[in-house]
């Protein structure tokens, strides 16, 4: 809001416009401060909710992982984590449903907003004035930033349930005496095989995901953040020179 | 006086009954709270899966978005494509356009295009929740009400082999939960 409220009063004073110009700031001005409430509440909020998504999958699987540690006969284990399995898949599925364009968003708004953000830090300024007027800058930036790389996590933590999955599969291999506890296992493999199915176009990722690809990674987030660090050079390449 | 003390016991009461709420559902009123207080949803959680949204805050995010599209989004991408065009073009739109922002010299250039990148990406994301949400397909919001207490209600004291999460891991992030939403409740005037 300080980024409305303290040139508008300075561009009156130093430029004196016409009256009508003079009102149409004053209008201007207005506006966005309504505006500047709701956007700040908006995008602040929307992060925090991707945040705390990521927060219940990851506690869903790290239950899933527990429960694999529990002394219960192997039939039983194997039937619960299917079941949970399925569960959480579903889930994964219903995210889909618009997490995927809202990441798809945040994926975009990640290059060309920090891109705009780092290049803001850079301006040189008085020192005072840069204290008042980078405190929303940093928050921002550091909110896209966190929020950003905390949504890759979630794929991490689905590639250590597939890595718990599969030793426990390859120790419980002998095991198996009955029928059912043989089908039971086949189904197993099958999830295991899905979580370590590494994309493809429009098939069946577990995690989250921006559009039609795979699930968001860390790695990719990396990659991101050094191709909006590579942006930011060169818009200030542009700029300075 | 009598009126005010009245007042007083009445809000230590509504207090007290919200700390004897369980933790579940005091992190989920929160979070549903801070979903419509940044206008993301217009409803509670129940509200949006029953489809009986808020026709209020229905108006208050048409009233936001249509300033968005109408007024915000094309005035700073005309000043950010003045700021590319030549003193004399600047100056004949200036008197329209007042772009006060130029008082800060070049942070206020940058700025503008700030205005104008998060402006689209807020735009769109809100006409996205605003569409989804009138089909009652909030479903990564939604999904979150299955940590109520009340839910648990319908399911049996014993061991439950759908159970997605323990008593521990849920306790642990309803703690995390509300600890990032008190942290965004107070980063927002």
């Amino acid at each position: 809001m300080s980024y409305q409220l303290i040139p508008c009063p300075l561009y009156l004073y130093n430029e004196r416009p016409h009256v009508l110009t003079g009102l149409l700031a004053v209008i201007n001005i207005c506006i966005f401060i309504f505006l500047s409430y709701y956007f700040s509440f908006f995008i602040l909020t929307t992060y925090t909710s991707y945040v705390l998504t990521v927060d219940y999958f990851s506690a869903r699987i790290h239950f899933m992982m527990k429960g694999l540690k529990e002394v219960i006969p192997l039939q039983d284990k194997l039937t619960r984590l299917v079941l949970q399995y399925n569960q959480l898949a579903n889930d994964f599925g219903k995210q889909d449903y618009l997490l995927k364009y809202l990441l798809r968003n945040m994926i975009y708004g990640y290059c060309a907003g920090l891109t705009v953000l780092f290049v803001l830090f850079t301006i040189n300024m008085n020192p005072f004035l840069r204290v008042l007027l980078l405190v929303a800058v940093n928050v921002l930036s550091l909110t896209i930033l966190i929020c950003g790389l905390y949504v890759g996590r979630l794929h991490s933590k689905t590639l250590v349930l597939y890595e718990e999955l599969n030793s426990m599969a390859a120790r419980n291999c002998h095991s198996i005496t009955s029928y059912q506890a043989l089908k039971i296992r086949r189904i197993l493999l099958n999830c295991i095989k899905e979580i370590g199915s590494q994309e493809i176009d429009g098939q069946y990722v577990f995690g989250l995901r921006d559009g039609h690809g795979p699930a968001i990674s860390s790695r990719e987030m990396f990659d991101l953040t050094m191709f909006t660090l590579t942006n930011t050079l060169m818009v200030m390449e542009f700029m300075y020179h | 006086m009598a009126g005010n003390q009245v007042q007083v016991v009445f809000n230590e009461e509504q207090d007290v009954q919200e700390n004897e709420k369980p933790l579940a559902d005091q992190v989920i009123d929160l979070y549903e709270s801070c979903l419509r207080n940044g206008l993301i949803i217009s409803t509670s959680f129940k509200g949006v899966i029953e489809r009986r949204l808020d026709p209020k805050r229905r108006l208050l995010q048409t009233i936001f978005l249509t300033i968005c599209i109408v007024y915000g989004l094309p005035r700073y991408s005309i000043i950010c494509f003045l700021i590319f065009k030549n003193e004399d073009t600047r100056r004949s739109w200036a008197y329209y356009l007042p772009d006060y922002l130029e008082q800060l010299g070049l942070f206020g250039k940058v700025l503008n295009f700030c205005y104008l990148v998060f402006g689209l990406n807020i735009t769109v994301d809100m006409m996205l929740f605003k569409t989804f949400e009138s089909i009652g397909r909030v479903d990564y919001l939604t999904n979150m009400d299955t940590l109520r207490d009340r839910m648990r209600s319908s399911i049996e004291e014993e061991e439950d082999p759908t159970q997605f999460l323990g008593e521990e891991d849920k306790t642990k992030l309803l703690k995390g939960m509300r600890t990032k939403l008190l942290i965004l409740k107070n980063l927002i005037p």
